[in-house]
């Protein structure tokens, strides 16, 4: 049946030149993207099990309106490194495929950031934050502490990253936050508002909700949602820092 | 905390039954917000230019936002509001410009069965950008400074700390910028006792999950949950704070266990919802 494959053949073609004769059809708008997330927690202190942050972040990634490219936490495997949870200077890690990353874990001190086994922690100077990431949030005691460190050395994991959002004091553990930020977000809130939001009706005590922004363009990232980063260029992201850390 | 022994009866509370939106339509007219109402996530919302009013469903709670013409006022009307804006104006504002002063002002704010043995009060502490080098990195032009209300009160004769939460956030001309009430409103009369722990019990859960080191101290009040979460009971307890160096947890447990409380029925208690936890 070779005549009836060109018969096809010629078929087709002739629909596709009529089709290329014919005005161009209005662009269909393509439907938003689903943003992408990642997840991952330090339920240990110490050694022993003893903060409910996989309860939190279960709830995030199961309320949040985008791809959860990844769950990653301590009790899930304990062998897990830095290098599962960020990226390193040299080592690409999955983190760069997401765009929102929010961890979640004991911190504090003058470590400075949030701790992960073996001895590591998520901190300045160990990590990277940048590639698809625009928001870090880390969900720790004291990521912002301001007695005991400069808080600005933060600036350093900022690769391409938007903010980086935690709190400088004390925060109390919370089953409910994730899923409470996650709410915010599919609402449409600002990222930044969002998370203020979810401190502040999940706190048990008074606490502080802290971002870091390039200063630069600071207002118009504080308005970014989930769905629509600010289409900043890279090097717009440099410069002087800012740190906004309200009482919530 | 004062005057508080093992084996102390404190009251567990219901909570009223959530707002219906005939009830959330006329809490909005205080703010004098009227009809186009749109629901929002668990929350209903009002806005004009002036302001915006969330009002959430499963609890008395809201959240007020001054919008982009508001007059500068502060937060209007209803009892507890009005209070905290007339708290905010004259005892707030002059301590301003001493970021250490913490204050506590007298105020009638809680349901009378829950004050029934002694004098509420509201704690201030100031909480805006912190004093030091870096507090210039801190701010910005627009700088709101927030104050924590904390409401404290007494049952049966130690003090305790309700969970609810109050504030109000100031722009630096000293206007009313955000304000919330977190609120879950106890039904008068409490419809269960439980008997309160010995500390001993707080250290033993601390030595069993963080390596011995001892909790600092314990305090009990009535945690409230997100405003956007339907509880029906307002349980006691406990908060406690291990020391996990550098950085302290905070814990909190219920403050009862059933075996010291024979005279609570379980069913009862599990009819009263999922807040209530045993020990």
């Amino acid at each position: 049946m070779p005549a009836e494959i060109d018969d096809a053949y010629v078929s087709l073609r002739a629909t596709t030149l009529a089709q290329s004769d014919a005005p161009a059809p209005a662009e269909k708008p393509s439907p938003p993207r689903r943003s992408r997330v990642g997840v991952g927690w330090v339920s240990q202190v110490l050694g022993k099990q003893s903060l409910r942050v996989r309860q939190e972040l279960e709830a995030f990634a199961a309320t949040v309106d985008a791809e959860c490219l990844f769950r990653l936490g301590d009790d899930l495997d304990p062998a897990i490194s830095l290098e599962d949870f960020v990226r390193s200077e040299a080592k690409p890690s999955r983190v760069d495929t997401v765009e929102l990353l929010v961890l979640a874990g004991h911190g504090g001190g003058s470590n400075a950031g949030l701790f992960l086994p073996g001895g590591k922690s998520v901190k300045p100077g160990a990590v990277f934050f940048g590639a698809t990431l625009r928001w870090v949030v880390i969900d720790a005691c004291c990521t912002f502490e301001r007695d005991l460190y400069d808080p600005l050395q933060w600036r350093r994991v900022f690769d391409g990253l938007h903010q980086l959002l935690g709190s400088s004091i004390s925060v109390s553990d919370s089953v409910e936050r994730g899923r409470i930020f996650a709410g915010y977000l599919n609402e449409g809130k600002a990222v930044w508002e969002a998370w203020r939001r979810a401190l502040e009706e999940t706190d048990d005590a008074p606490t502080r909700a802290t971002v870091m922004v390039p200063a630069a363009v600071a207002s118009d990232i504080l308005g970014e949602t989930l769905h629509a980063p600010a289409p900043l260029a890279r090097e717009s992201l440099g410069g002087d820092f800012q740190i906004i850390d309200v009482a919530v | 905390m004062a005057a508080l022994k093992p084996g102390d009866m404190w009251p567990i509370y219901a909570l009223r039954a959530p707002w219906t939106a005939d009830q959330m339509e006329r809490h909005a007219a205080r703010f004098g917000l009227h009809g186009g109402a749109r629901a929002v996530g668990d929350r209903l919302v009002w806005s004009s230019p002036e302001a915006t009013v969330e009002i959430y469903r499963a609890s008395l709670s809201f959240r007020w936002t001054a919008g982009p013409a508001a007059s500068g006022k502060p937060v209007p009307t209803d009892d507890a509001i009005a209070a905290l804006a007339s708290v905010a104006r004259d005892d707030i504002t002059p301590l301003l410009p001493n970021p250490e002063t913490a204050v506590e002002e007298p105020y009638e704010i809680l349901p009378p069965a829950i004050r029934s043995d002694g004098a509420p009060r509201i704690g201030l502490e100031r909480m805006g950008p912190p004093a030091g080098s870096a507090a210039a990195l801190f701010t910005r032009p627009s700088t709101t400074v927030g104050h924590s209300l904390g409401v404290r009160y007494a049952v049966r004769g130690a003090s305790a700390t309700w969970g609810g939460r109050l504030r109000v956030d100031l722009d630096p001309q000293r206007r009313v910028q955000r304000a919330y009430l977190f609120w879950q409103e106890p039904i008068p009369e409490p419809v269960a006792e439980v008997r309160t722990l010995s500390l001993e019990v707080f250290a033993e859960a601390s030595s069993d999950g963080l390596d011995g080191r001892p909790s600092r101290h314990a305090t009990l009040g009535y945690l409230i949950g997100p405003p956007g979460s339907r509880k029906r009971v307002l349980v006691p307890v406990y908060r406690y704070v291990i020391d996990v160096r550098p950085a302290p947890l905070f814990r909190y447990a219920t403050a009862f266990r059933l075996r010291d409380a024979p005279h609570i029925n379980p069913d009862v208690l599990g009819s009263l919802g999922g807040d209530v936890r045993l020990l």
